[in-house]
């Protein structure tokens, strides 16, 4: 009985098998090896010769390094507030009331679904100045019209988080839109019925209620924008002078570009660090503040 | 709402609108442009229909054989996603032990994993493999199954009620019978969310093939784009709208196909478990 029990409980495990393989081989043991990376020394084609602390102090005396923590935390706070801003808004614009509904959540979900390197090098091109769409449109309304969107160093940012903004708020508002559904119509209803305005029941039903649905957006918003990097090498290259040099775009740089494979390791432990604390402290947040139950 | 209200509403939605879908006309616009109307204002707004950038473009590169590399390697990963994670779902879910507990903790713990932290021993693991600039093998297997499509898969197989699953013990149903008759054409829904997600996924991936594979024999489109665009950076838009597009056109048609699958699959995986 116990060993037949133990045999099948072996063949149950041939389901988790594939699955289980993939993701030790590509992704749990990798997770391990970069830590173990990150104390050697080791650039290509050479052994890695075993470095202690020092790559981490290596990084930690690049100011670049230090810039591209600026520069990441700046464009994901950024991405995640108007982002998340942007589309709450259009996701309660847009339920309750309104012709079209499917119309305009189809087409305002459009730009997530193509991909990045096209729409980035579209983007190029409006920003580009002068002779960009953009300028041009300024230029004709009598503004400056040479703004230098992408050449600019602190402008250039901006427009990434513009364009990063532009391609994910239709994704972000597909979440809001169902966390919408999930709160009982009687309860507007009923508030229209005892006269609160749009503004106060917003305020005193939607917004409370849909606190879970806000702390999940924050969330994988935040995830997502930590690891933007395709529009960041098509529309700037992380220039200029590093202005848009993110960490994803440092550890890039690093590893695939200068062959520095014990300082990109350590910026990559340092990349999930930041990462698994900016996602925990908006669980803590969220588990103190919620006060209806996810 | 009040009328005015209702003007302003409008007002604002159609000027998201707007802001939302013209970057995506300007591709089309400026690709069907010649280039000295579309480097003069107002001029590209309505282009004058040239096809001249597209057979340009289509002479920069083999972007057939790029679009085929994309949705091969998409669709092969697709189905090997739903194979792996539809195994594991259900071995964690119908026939749990104790080793599967803490399994189902591992796998968790790669949805915490970012990319961009392991991609340096992931290129290294490949690399040492053997399967660098070898073909789409070192495109695919790495990205063979993820974490969330089994989270996701088993939320959904815990909704299948219990007294369907002591019904087919009872009928003497093998448990990979159970899994193949009964589990599957349950969960159309929910497989078709984690195809589209994974596809997706596959469709945009960028560093990885661009890192990983320098054949252009084996690249999919987006390292083909990028490729072109740092190339010919600056120097000739209309062309580049014509390749963008190469790499637009066939997304745009499948969302005009399965627009409201894929909005109602996206919605899903947004849901909390």
């Amino acid at each position: 009985m116990g060993n037949r029990k133990k045999l099948a409980s072996i063949a149950n495990l041939w389901y988790l098998a594939p699955a289980l393989i993939i993701l030790l081989v590509f992704w749990l043991v990798p997770m391990i090896l970069v830590v173990v990376f990150s104390l050697f020394s080791w650039t290509y084609g050479t052994h890695p010769q075993w470095a202690g602390l020092s790559q981490y102090h290596i990084i930690f005396s690049d100011p670049v390094f230090w810039q591209s923590i600026r520069v990441t935390l700046e464009f994901v706070a950024a991405v995640v507030v108007g982002g998340t801003a942007i589309s709450l808004i259009l996701a309660v614009l847009l339920y309750r009331g309104i012709r079209g509904v499917g119309f305009f959540r189809s087409m305002y979900f459009l730009p997530y679904v193509l991909p990045v390197v096209a729409t980035s090098t579209i983007w190029l091109w409006i920003y580009q100045s002068p002779v960009g769409v953009l300028d041009r449109f300024i230029h004709a309304l009598g503004g400056n019209g040479n703004i230098g969107w992408v050449t600019e160093p602190n402008l250039a940012l901006v427009s990434l988080i513009i364009f990063t903004i532009w391609f994910s708020f239709g994704f972000t508002m597909l979440l809001f839109m169902a966390g919408l559904t999930n709160i009982p119509s009687e309860l507007w209803e009923a508030a229209s019925v005892d006269g609160a305005n749009s503004w106060q029941q917003f305020f005193k039903i939607t917004w409370p209620l849909l606190t879970p649905t806000t702390l999940f957006v924050v969330v994988i918003n935040t995830i997502n924008a930590f690891q933007s990097f395709t529009q960041i090498y098509a529309l700037t290259r992380g220039g200029p002078l590093n202005g848009t040099t993110t960490l994803t775009y440092y550890i890039y740089q690093t590893a695939f570009r200068f062959f520095n494979f014990g300082p990109a390791s350590a910026a990559a432990v340092i990349f999930f660090i930041l990462i698994l604390l900016l996602t925990g402290l908006q669980f803590w947040v969220s588990r103190r503040s919620i006060q209806y139950g996810g | 709402m009040t009328k005015s209200g209702k003007v302003i509403v409008y007002a604002i939605l159609i000027l998201v609108l707007l802001a939302a879908i013209f970057p995506i006309w300007w591709i089309f616009a400026t690709s069907l442009e010649t280039s000295r109307r579309a480097y003069s204002f107002p001029g590209a707004l309505w282009p004058n229909g040239t096809l001249h950038n597209y057979i340009q473009a289509w002479a920069a590169g083999p972007w057939l054989h790029f679009l085929a590399n994309s949705v091969g390697i998409g669709i092969v990963t697709t189905l090997l996603v739903l194979m792996t994670s539809v195994l594991a779902a259900y071995g964690l879910v119908f026939v749990p032990n104790r080793a599967t507990r803490i399994i189902f903790g591992a796998i968790l713990a790669t949805m915490m994993v970012p990319f961009y932290s392991i991609i340096i021993p992931d290129y290294l693991i490949v690399k040492d493999l053997g399967w660098l600039n070898h073909g789409y093998i070192a495109q695919i297997v790495p990205f063979a199954a993820n974490g969330f499509s089994v989270f996701l898969l088993m939320q959904f197989m815990r909704s299948l009620p219990k007294e369907l699953w002591e019904a087919a013990r009872m009928d003497g149903t093998s448990t990979f019978g159970y899994l193949w008759r009964i589990v599957i054409p349950n969960l159309k829904p929910a497989l078709a969310t984690v195809s589209i997600y994974v596809f997706l996924l596959s469709w945009n991936a960028f560093l990885w093939p661009f890192i990983a594979v320098a054949n252009p024999k084996f690249q999919p489109i987006q390292v083909g784009l990028a490729n072109l665009l740092s190339t010919a950076n600056g120097t000739n838009w209309t062309v580049l709208s014509a390749a963008a597009a190469f790499t637009a056109i066939p997304v745009l048609i499948l969302y005009a196909v399965a627009q409201r699958s894929i909005v109602e699959s996206v919605s899903r995986t947004g849901i909390k478990g």
